[in-house]
């Protein structure tokens, strides 16, 4: 197979340091794209689907490896190995992605210079006393039956009956492919992957050094989470940008390229 | 703000950030506050946890991307802190000049309760269009009598009358139509069309017939059209025809969507006008008889193509419906034209009118794939309950109110009861469990099944009581059962019988926490004691002690004698430790050849009292194995187990290092650990001690020493210098540092092999650098345990090698302790025979000094043997060791290598080694160490 189309890869600019993105859960590398002008001139960016999200090949998409962040981590490498990229990688990754580029770094630590992680949590839920994650079990649930009305829509069944025999189809897609994967199936795979997954105890293992990027004011990834991983995390730097929300590089590309072209140049 | 008021959904408005900057009225009657509660808050907060994820992985990405999200599903909690469905709309704008994201929140029950109507609306709509299609028969009926296009056309076929209608459809006036004959309207066209009809009319038959007819603009009317004669009462002659024609267009496409509807639940309907005996079948009955759909059959081609037998039980239902007897619901087979055999559903009953039977209509349906699954489901059903019957686990169904429905046979044994018998009582009836410990009733997980609507795990601990009072020891589980539409329809309840296993368990617990091989506790254990230790130190402020023992000449039996020469070791020593340790005491086996001791209520001088005795033991005892005896020592860390420590962990690491300072100091011996100052600053010091390394090697602060090697051959010819390297340290002050100071520490942190690499490449940078090489016969330079270990190692000291040509390398010998070789066997065999290939020699080093076979020698091809220091340094006093080395020596001789004898320091000791044959000595008497520089001037 392919890995090139199955993770719908695209390669800007030759024969410089490589920087490599890995977009979040419910998203695609279209995420990236007010990111990546910033370092069109100094590097070669690496833009990628995971198998299940955007335009990937979601007929390589199997329950078994895609359940547990693991699977994604193998996406991460074969995408190196696809590329014949062996070291000196740098790895920005959001949300999810910064677990899955954990263990992605851990398995293989010659390839990974230095990660970029933004907005990371290594554990949604709670732990009491000492972890607050800042979800509970019962919320997860709760997002796992939103995605489904979401993505199966109160439009795909009813708007089709509402709008007579025809016209209902270009209604009812729209909303779910703007989340950037048509199917409910995977997407539910991926959120349970992601929302329960607890990789606290990988984090000592990263030998490359890390950026932490945290958000001021982030509903997902509360401060303290940030700190956790400052403090777990070996060779780590941890900077919270004066931006609310989950999504930095979208709303403030700006801040994020100037942390990220400052820690490159250290 | 006003506007916002006057939105009818609930609405706010944030900036880029996601902070509230309005909330209007509608918003806040559901979430409550005021505008002053929400403002600057971000928007999060009106929602729950999982709306807030999925606002953030989902609707914020969606909006930074493409400024709008639109109908997106989210829930809100409103003032009962109840959750609200909503759907919600958002799009980029400006407020008050800043860049700000509109939120329209539309509560979904308000949009349900609207969609509903549509629907209602549009069902209704359906129903009237079935029920214009009930009513075609009606119609059609009628349309004799109420026709909508009217027109007489005399037997010249020139129009005498038409309605306005008529005259309307074809879009003329009623001069133009009148007195023009039918071949003129529409060109000619029509009377092309109907001409068969037209004259059949005038041939006195009636007419009747459907046809698509444009109107004037060419709309497409589907006409039924009735030509009646008008036959001259008297002479029959016939004078012309009356044409009526009704626009069935609406009643068509109401008969086209029954047909649909047919064709989508494979439903065809036909009629039988018992006036006429004619036919009429649907597309649908035609395509389950396989058949085009421009054939009519007859009734009695139709029922010919029922199977043989089949055909008079159909023959005779008809017979009575057209008798105007009860309808019928039959399932038959028919066999379709292409051969095919199919089952079908044939349902007919009769109308009449009035009294009189007029019509016979019913339904056809192909159920050939219903009957295959259903016979199917029937098989599945029948190899469940056989599976149910024969498995090992108990089964018990029951009812959604907990009553029991069936049970297998393993159930009715172990539950004493028959399934007649169960059958309708309560489930606590037939089941009754209690806690196995407890002996309390336990609660029942069909019970907790139904109320909570899930799978209800293993419970352990549980005991089926009989209906005869036995007992089983079970585990259990119970799954609600559910239909397609999710409704508990009752709960399946399996257990097994798990006595014997709980018996096992026991046995499996006492396995789990001790080692097989010496019947001690395990590591395992071992840890959760010392953790229960700890936890007590703090509660009480007790005192106790921890004990690590490390076996000092394990591996040299192991080696020498094969494992379970070593495991018999292990099994004395295990044996002999358990005497020196009081009962309540725990003697652990850690692993390999390490053991632990926890003292518990026990200060350290007790314990140090009890670890020099175990030395004192270990000391005295002899391991014999085929009539060799082997002196086994101990090294021990003793470490206090008190408050101080605030993990084990921390524990374990201080145990685990004074057995090593132990070990460091000479072995045998006991190292008590000190209290924490002083045990930080040692460590501080062997952490200094890497970083002093590290720099020496970085900063090549590191000096080659030689001591010459003499040849006790007075025979032979006159030699090249023979000498062994030597090396120190230079500190950055210049003062020296003996390799017996930094060589432990170099082991410890895995530096060894570096050294080794260095002191090679200095040596062989020696030998290049001098003019005359032939000068130096043999240079002996040392190299660690660990670097015969490594295959790194290996690989870098061959390439060194090689690099350093033949003429260096056939005056270089490696010296590899006895000890290393022998622990590092595969390896050290490995290393000689790829340098020796490159003419690199090999002497072993300190031989003797675990000396115990020589029987290692034969997989091992070496140059020289150097006899440990320890049987030459008192050779002349001690007879054993003289005996010792002259056994040696024969040894050599017999396999052909070389001796040297290191340590001589008194003449006597040299003239002794002489005379017994060895063949070069080193020490102090002979040559003191000093620069290599030095050695070939002096």
């Amino acid at each position: 197979m392919n890995i090139l189309t199955r993770n719908n890869v695209h390669v800007e600019g030759a024969n410089k340091p490589v920087l490599l993105y890995a977009h979040g859960f419910g998203c695609n590398q279209d995420m990236w794209s007010r990111l990546t002008p910033a370092f069109q001139e100094t590097h070669q960016q690496v833009l990628f689907d995971y198998v299940g999200s955007g335009k990937s090949d979601a007929s390589a998409f199997t329950e078994a490896r895609y359940s547990s962040l693991q699977g994604y981590a193998q996406d991460v490498i074969e995408v190196c190995e696809a590329l014949e990229l062996r070291q000196g990688v740098t790895l920005v990754a959001h949300s999810v992605s910064c677990s899955i580029g954990i263990l992605a770094a851990i398995q293989r630590p010659e390839l990974f210079e230095r990660l970029i992680l933004i907005g990371p949590s290594p554990c949604f839920l709670n732990d009491p006393p000492s972890y607050a994650g800042g979800f509970e079990r019962e919320d997860l649930e709760g997002l796992l039956s939103l995605m489904e009305q979401n993505y199966m829509g109160w439009a795909r069944y009813l708007a089709p009956v509402v709008a007579g025999e025809t016209g209902g189809e270009a209604v009812s897609t729209e909303l779910s492919e703007s989340f950037c994967s048509t199917d409910p199936h995977i997407m539910g795979i991926f959120a349970r992957a992601t929302f329960f997954a607890d990789n606290r105890a990988d984090l000592p293992n990263v030998t490359c050094p890390s950026l932490i990027l945290q958000h001021q004011n982030d509903a997902l990834a509360p401060l303290s989470v940030g700190e956790y991983i400052h403090a777990h995390l070996s060779q780590s730097t941890l900077k919270v940008l004066d931006v609310s929300g989950h999504c930095a590089h979208m709303s403030n590309p700006g801040l994020v390229a100037a942390a990220l072209r400052e820690y490159l140049k250290a | 703000m006003i506007l916002l008021n006057e939105l009818p959904c609930a609405a706010l408005i944030t900036d880029e950030r996601g902070s509230v900057m309005r909330v209007n009225d509608a918003l806040r009657a559901i979430v409550g506050g005021t505008e002053d509660t929400w403002c600057n808050q971000p928007m999060e907060m009106l929602f729950p946890p999982a709306s807030r994820i999925f606002l953030q992985t989902h609707l914020w990405p969606l909006l930074l991307r493409e400024e709008s999200v639109r109908e997106a599903v989210l829930q809100l909690r409103n003032l009962e802190n109840n959750m609200l469905p909503v759907l919600v709309n958002a799009r980029k704008s400006t407020y008050e000049g800043v860049t700000a994201y509109y939120w329209t929140l539309f509560v979904t029950q308000n949009r349900s309760q609207f969609e509903a109507e549509l629907l209602s609306a549009r069902r209704a709509a359906e129903t009237a269009a079935q029920q214009l299609a009930q009513s075609q028969q009606f119609v059609r009926s009628v349309t004799d009598a109420i026709p909508e296009l009217i027109a007489y056309w005399d037997k010249e076929l020139i129009c005498r009358f038409a309605n306005q209608a008529y005259l309307e459809w074809y879009g003329k006036k009623p001069e133009e139509l009148l007195g023009s004959r039918l071949q003129d309207l529409r060109g000619g066209h029509l009377f092309e069309l109907n001409q068969r009809e037209i004259l059949g009319a005038l041939a006195g038959e009636p007419q009747q017939f459907e046809r698509p007819i444009p109107n004037i603009n060419g709309k497409p009317g589907h006409k039924l059209a009735n030509y009646i004669p008008d036959i001259h009462p008297e002479t029959g002659e016939v004078l012309g025809f009356l044409a009526s024609i009704a626009d069935v267009s609406a009643l068509k496409r109401a008969q086209n969507l029954l047909e649909r509807m047919g064709r989508v639940a494979g439903v065809g309907g036909w009629e039988v006008d018992l006036g006429t005996g004619s036919l009429l079948w649907t597309d649908e009955v035609r395509r389950i008889h396989g058949i085009d759909s421009d054939f009519t059959p007859t009734l009695a081609e139709a029922i010919a193509f029922y199977e043989p037998s089949s055909v008079p039980i159909i023959e005779a239902a008809v017979a009575r419906g057209m008798a105007g007897g009860p309808g019928y619901d039959l399932e038959l087979q028919i066999i379709r034209r292409d051969g095919a055999r199919r089952w079908v559903r044939a349902v007919g009953s009769v109308e009449f009118e009035g009294d009189k039977p007029v019509r016979l209509i019913g339904a056809f349906q192909d159920i050939t794939e219903y009957r295959r699954l259903t016979a199917e489901l029937a098989e599945q059903h029948e190899l469940l309950r056989v599976t149910l019957q024969s498995i090992g686990d108990a089964v018990i169904t029951t009812d959604a109110t907990g009553h029991v429905t069936w049970l297998n046979p393993v159930a009715e044994r172990m539950t004493g009861w028959q399934v007649e018998e169960a059958k309708g009582q309560l489930l606590d009836q037939v089941f009754q469990i209690v806690n196995e410990e407890t002996r309390q009733a336990t609660e029942n997980p069909v019970m907790v099944a139904l109320q909570k609507g899930k799978v209800v795990g293993l419970t352990n601990h549980t005991l089926l009581i009989s209906r005869h009072g036995e007992e089983f020891g079970i585990e259990d589980s119970a799954a609600p059962i559910r239909n397609e539409s999710g409704e508990i329809l009752g709960v399946v309840l399996v257990f097994h019988d798990v006595t014997e296993q709980r018996r096992l368990s026991g046995e499996m617990s006492y396995r789990a926490t001790h080692d097989t091989l010496t019947g001690l506790v395990n590591r395992a254990e071992f840890d959760t004691r010392l953790r229960r230790t700890l936890h007590q130190a703090h509660e009480d402020r007790g005192e106790h002690t921890l004990l690590f023992i490390d076996l000092d000449q394990f591996k040299l039996v192991n080696d020498a004698c094969g494992h379970s020469a070593g495991d018999q070791l292990l099994q004395q020593v295990a044996k002999l430790l358990g005497e020196s340790v009081r009962a309540r005491d725990t003697l652990a086996r850690l692993g390999g050849d390490e053991f632990g001791v926890l003292l518990e209520h026990c200060t350290s001088e007790q314990a140090g009292r009890v670890a020099e005795q175990i030395c004192e033991r270990m000391n005295d005892y002899r391991f014999i194995h085929d009539e060799r005896r082997f002196r086994i020592g101990t090294s021990i860390g003793l470490v206090p187990v008190d408050s101080r420590w605030s993990n084990t962990s921390a524990i374990v690491q201080a145990a685990d290092s004074s057995c090593y300072a132990a070990k460091d100091a000479g072995r045998n011996r006991v190292h008590v650990w000190l209290d924490s100052d002083q045990a930080i600053r040692t460590r501080q010091g062997e952490m200094q001690w890497a970083t002093r390394l590290e720099q020496a090697l970085d900063e090549d602060r590191f000096q080659l020493y030689a001591q010459r090697i003499h040849t006790l051959d007075t025979t032979a010819p006159l030699q090249g210098l023979h000498a062994e390297v030597l090396l120190r340290m230079v500190e950055r002050d210049g003062s020296l540092v003996a390799p017996g100071v930094f060589l432990p520490a170099a082991e410890r942190f895995y530096l060894a092999s570096r050294i080794d690499q260095w002191v090679l490449r200095h040596a062989i940078a020696w030998l290049s650098s001098l003019k005359n090489i032939s000068l130096v016969d043999t240079l002996c330079v040392n190299v660690s345990g660990q670097s015969i270990g490594d295959r790194v190692f290996h690989r870098q000291a061959i390439e060194i090698f090689t690099e350093a040509g033949p003429d260096i390398c056939k005056r270089l010998c490696l010296e590899i302790t006895e000890t290393a070789a022998v622990t590092h066997m595969a390896d050290a065999a490995l290393f000689i025979t790829q340098v020796r290939a490159l003419k690199v020699r090999i002497a072993l080093d300190d031989f003797g000094a675990g000396a115990s076979s020589f029987g290692y020698l034969k997989n091992l091809s070496v140059d020289v043997l150097k006899i440990d220091g320890q049987f030459i340094r008192n050779l002349t006093e001690d007879r054993l060791n003289d005996a010792t080395v002259r056994c040696f020596v024969e040894v050599a001789q017999v396999i052909g290598v070389k001796t040297i004898a290191e340590f001589v320091d008194r003449p006597e000791t040299l003239a002794r080694v002489r005379e017994i044959g060895v063949d070069f000595a080193q020490g102090y008497l002979l040559h003191q160490p000093e620069p290599i520089e030095n050695v070939l001037t002096a």
